[in-house]
């Protein structure tokens, strides 16, 4: 297809997504171009099966849907479930926890002197989602950064800080994931994901120029950010 | 009774509260898990799984910056619908080797006349296609295709930019275009029709 910019208009087009003056324009374009003329036509058929092909929407058992939800609702987290109700897990749990804390410290220390931890509210058993939701705030930025990379770019000076700061993480990961094991089978997936990517990190070499690019295709088959963003709405 | 107050008295473990936002936000969400998982149980489990995790995290839901209540939901709703496919995948490809047999014949002996072969197969290659996209690329197609939200609303949703949307958006629709191919355009069947 020669003219990829109105293929793309093409489908906004027909979802009424472009301005008037743009629609206007490809439908210009549509008129003089027997090709995306063509291809209106056939995307249009698509819309068309799409649309006859809509499935209906059955019938939910309303009523046994909520029973599951008043029930479920009212129990405690299986999270917090976990913690309080097995004190030899709740030990191991907060003695990780106090170990991960110190990381944190003296990760913060290293890289983000101006930085203070508030060390109560992390000790707080009931605060992993806090502390889950801190670690995120910390990863995101070096997940962002690799999802972006193009080989293109002089890395060179900045992959010694990267190594560190992954294998900072790394331990905080692995710290989180022992102790949300037995929890949320996403949550341990997605820290399985991110333990991959920052062993990798971890270890690149200076002049290697395929890892960096391996590290981005893994961050986003696994759709690691997206998974992390919407964890953290919740 | 507006929606803030509502919001604010299930926070307080008000249980009719919660009751009420149920009701107002069940058939959304469980079409869009619907939409996904193409099966009703998954989705009945979905909807609960995403109302219990709602009312979980509620007090971290912000009635003050002008959030509304039903884009969060849609929001939990569309991870628990992506994990719970994927926990299932592999469930699901087990029994359907077993079940492979019992599908044919239940598909056949579908009752709807509107159901002719050449929509079933359509059907069956749009689902086929469906699957075979990006956890991402097939919500957003999903979304913007069955429940009608804008690029923009749908970039709110999964915070990120119109921009990746939309590419992602193409990306679907052009995969659409490129398996429906040989049974729209070879004339086999009747078009207008379908
Ligand atoms: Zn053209």
């Amino acid at each position: 297809m020669k003219c990829k910019k109105y293929e793309e208009k093409i489908i906004l087009h027909l979802y009424g997504e472009l301005g008037e003056k743009e629609g206007a324009e490809l439908e210009n374009h549509i008129n003089e171009c027997p090709e995306c003329s063509r291809d209106f036509a056939y995307t249009k058929k698509v819309f068309k099966a799409l649309d006859k092909s809509k499935e209906e929407i059955p019938e939910a058992n309303w009523e046994k849907c909520w029973r599951e939800i008043d029930a479920g609702a009212h129990k405690k987290s299986t999270l917090q479930k976990n913690f309080f109700l097995f004190p030899r897990w709740a030990y191991a749990g907060a003695a990780l926890l106090l170990v991960f804390v110190l990381g944190a410290i003296i990760g913060r220390f290293l890289f983000f002197p101006g930085q203070r931890v508030s060390d109560e509210q992390a000790l707080i058993p009931g605060s992993i989602q806090f502390t889950l939701q801190e670690y995120f705030e910390e990863l995101k930025p070096v997940l962002v950064e690799y999802a972006n990379y193009t080989s293109a770019e002089k890395r060179e000076e900045t992959i010694f800080m990267d190594k560190e700061i992954a294998r900072n993480l790394l331990i905080q990961n692995i710290l989180l994931r022992s102790i949300v094991a037995k929890t949320d089978p996403t949550l341990v997936q997605l820290l399985d994901d991110v333990d991959i990517v920052l062993k990798e990190i971890s270890n690149l070499k200076k002049e290697d120029r395929q890892t960096p690019s391996l590290i981005r295709e893994l961050i986003q088959e696994r759709e690691i950010l997206f998974k992390m963003e919407v964890l953290q709405k919740i | 009774m507006n929606e803030d107050a509502v919001i604010k008295l299930a926070q307080e473990g008000n249980r009719e509260a919660l009751k009420l936002l149920f009701e107002e936000n069940k058939k959304k969400i469980f079409s869009l898990a619907y939409q996904y998982t193409k099966n009703a149980e998954d989705a009945e489990d979905i909807l609960q799984e995403a109302f219990i995790k709602a009312y979980r995290s509620l007090h971290r839901f912000n009635i003050k910056n002008g959030n509304s209540f039903s884009p969060w939901l849609c929001r939990i709703g569309i991870n628990c619908s992506i994990d719970h496919l994927r926990r299932n995948k592999i469930r699901k490809e087990k029994d359907m080797i077993v079940n492979n047999m019992e599908n044919l014949t239940s598909y056949d002996a579908d009752s709807n006349p509107e159901n002719t072969s050449a929509q079933r197969e359509i059907r069956e290659k749009i689902d086929q296609t469906l699957n075979k996209l990006s956890g991402q690329q097939k919500i957003i197609f999903i979304l913007r295709h069955y429940q009608q939200l804008t690029t923009g609303e749908i970039a709110e949703y999964l915070n990120c930019s119109e921009g990746s949307v939309k590419r992602q958006l193409f990306r679907a629709v052009s995969a659409m275009k490129v398996h429906l191919k040989g049974l729209i355009l070879e004339n086999k069947y009747e078009m207008q029709k379908i």
